[in-house]
């Protein structure tokens, strides 16, 4: 159906604009610095940063901090402000296995090599909610930061270095990992890029990583787990998920040589599952795990392990060693075309603006719909009461005959 | 002076501005102003991420990184600055102590005590920030 424009209304628009604003600070309580934001709402942050496919700290603070904390909201003006921007580079192709790591974890095995580093995690805590935090103030904070150092002194280093290898790496090794599948359409040296060009379905995997990593988080949440829940048949076990700083770097635009501009911080997942032998021989002699890749900026792990295993699901499903096709997380245009959060509220605020035209030809149509059932059941009525009228009087005719 | 193997940028871009400010500042009093061409920048920009992935080792996007660039001359030296997030300074003393390392000589020589002082300090505070995750080293028991 067609749009029409409407226009006007900017004196209300402008006063909704205020009135917003009023809302946001009418609690007269001190405003919220953005430093604050970046470091006690780190993992806020980090997901606008992951949604809105720009790491920037700052910016994503701030794009917090202006929509009152709407995750979707803020990662929409990080899109935005992305497409004011020249993209300057590409870095130079970045390894995991270069991250200094926070955290690293495996479910396949209990001794990885390098060992378990649990982390900064609340997987392991009661979910109570803990109300001393109502009476933080920057006395305990710095009675806390004094303790917690006073601790680690204590620690004795155990002189590794905070980079590990990849516990697939040494699966790979023990020959546990099938080889990955080549698809025809996807051996390109140069990744897909679906900010430069639009997707089509089937789509080369770069696109769908890429997809995916700028997701979002809930609904990559939503599909995976009902993958696992029983529309579909991945059997997912956690190979790893490491969080840490990655170092970046570009091309000297001289010379070529690696110039490092930072480091970022990332969450890699990936998910080892098995492969599901149907009609292949091959395979079903030699039994092997299969994987998939979860990535996002910042520290998002429920993102990652989603991304993994929603990864995997389509890969077994386009190479046809299916893991049940049967449920929509495996069809990897229903997935793809649905997880962007920008996109998908878009679409879904657009129904809040003026239709007054295009439903007034809904009003329409339904109201001549109306006349003309209208108009057909009284034909029906009319054609019923004849028939009746005509019974009667052959009853009469008969008994008179009689 | 012997100086062991040091890569400039990664120190630059991982210590404290303050302290690249500091290494810059050294350079522009070295250098008369007028020896000082900016040939682009500082400018905002973005750099995309190119992700190995580990499945099939391919390349992805991964996602867009804010940064700030910046392209001089130094005498005659070409000096180049990107750092991560908006951050004019920090690009443009980046490109100055670039361009000054290039050019061998005592403020080269200075330039690199400084950063292997620095990289010291660096490689510390993430020694500690390792010690600090290192405590929740685990080792569950099977039962």
């Amino acid at each position: 159906m067609g749009y029409v424009a409407t226009k006007g209304g900017t004196e209300a628009v402008l006063k909704a604009e205020q009135l917003v604003e009023y809302f946001r600070l009418r609690g007269e309580t001190e405003p919220i610095k953005i430093e604050q934001i970046k470091s006690q709402f780190r993992l806020a942050v980090d997901r606008a940063m992951s949604e809105g496919s720009l790491y920037a700290p700052e910016l994503a603070a701030l794009a917090l901090k202006q929509s009152e904390g709407d995750a979707v909201e803020a990662s929409f003006l990080l899109r935005a402000y992305r497409s004011t921007l020249p993209r300057l580079s590409y870095s130079l192709p970045a390894n995991g296995t270069r991250m200094r790591l926070i955290r690293r974890i495996s479910s396949t095995f209990k001794d990885i090599p390098g060992g378990q580093l649990l982390g900064p995690t609340r997987d392991y805590q009661p979910r109570l909610l803990n109300t001393l935090l109502t009476s933080e103030s920057s006395e305990t904070m710095r009675r806390f930061l004094a303790n917690f150092e006073k601790q680690v002194e204590s620690n004795e280093t155990d002189g590794q270095s905070s980079t590990f290898p990849k516990v697939i790496d040494s699966m790979r090794e023990q020959d546990l990992l099938a080889e990955a599948a080549s698809i025809g359409d996807d051996d390109i040296d140069e990744p897909f890029d679906v900010t430069r060009k639009a997707t089509s379905f089937p789509a080369p995997r770069s696109a769908r990583l890429q997809i995916m990593a700028r997701g979002d988080a809930g609904s990559l949440l939503a599909l995976a787990y009902s993958s696992i829940r029983g529309y579909g048949d991945v059997h997912p076990t956690l190979g790893e998920m490491r969080v840490g700083y990655l170092p970046i770097e570009v091309a000297h635009p001289l010379t070529g040589e690696s110039v490092e501009i930072g480091e970022i911080m990332i969450t890699e997942c990936e998910m080892v599952s098995r492969v599901k032998a149907t009609g292949n021989e091959e395979i079903e002699l030699s039994p092997k795990f299969g994987l998939g890749y979860g990535f996002s900026f910042g520290h998002g792990e429920d993102k990652a392990v989603s991304m993994s295993i929603l990864d995997r699901a389509i890969s077994a499903a386009k190479s046809g060693k299916v893991h049940g096709q049967s449920g929509p997380a495996a069809d990897e245009e229903f997935v793809l075309q649905h997880i962007d959060a920008i996109e998908a509220s878009g679409f879904t605020a657009h129904y809040k603006l003026p239709h007054y035209v295009t439903f007034q030809a809904d009003i329409s149509v339904l109201e001549r719909a109306k006349d003309h059932a209208t108009a057909k059941n009284a034909a029906q009525a009319e054609k019923q009461l004849r028939l009746q009228q005509k019974l009667a009087k052959d009853a009469q005719d008969n008994t008179l005959l009689d | 002076m012997n100086h062991p193997q040091i890569n400039h940028y990664q120190i630059l871009a991982n210590c404290e501005e303050l302290l690249v400010c500091q290494l810059a500042e050294k350079v522009l009093m070295e250098y008369p102003t007028g020896q000082l061409r900016l040939l682009s920048g500082p400018l905002q920009g973005l750099v995309m991420l190119r992700m190995r992935e580990s499945v099939e080792d391919r390349q992805f996007n991964a996602g867009e990184i804010l940064v700030t660039e910046v392209k001089l001359e130094l005498d005659g030296q070409f000096g180049y600055g990107m750092v991560l997030g908006k951050s004019e300074r920090r690009a443009m003393a980046v490109a100055l102590v670039d361009a000054a390392l290039r050019k061998d000589g005592l403020l080269a020589e200075w330039l690199k005590t400084e950063l292997e002082r620095i990289n010291e300090i660096l490689l510390s505070n993430r020694e500690r920030l390792y010690q600090i995750v290192n405590t929740t080293r685990v080792e569950f028991e099977t039962m």
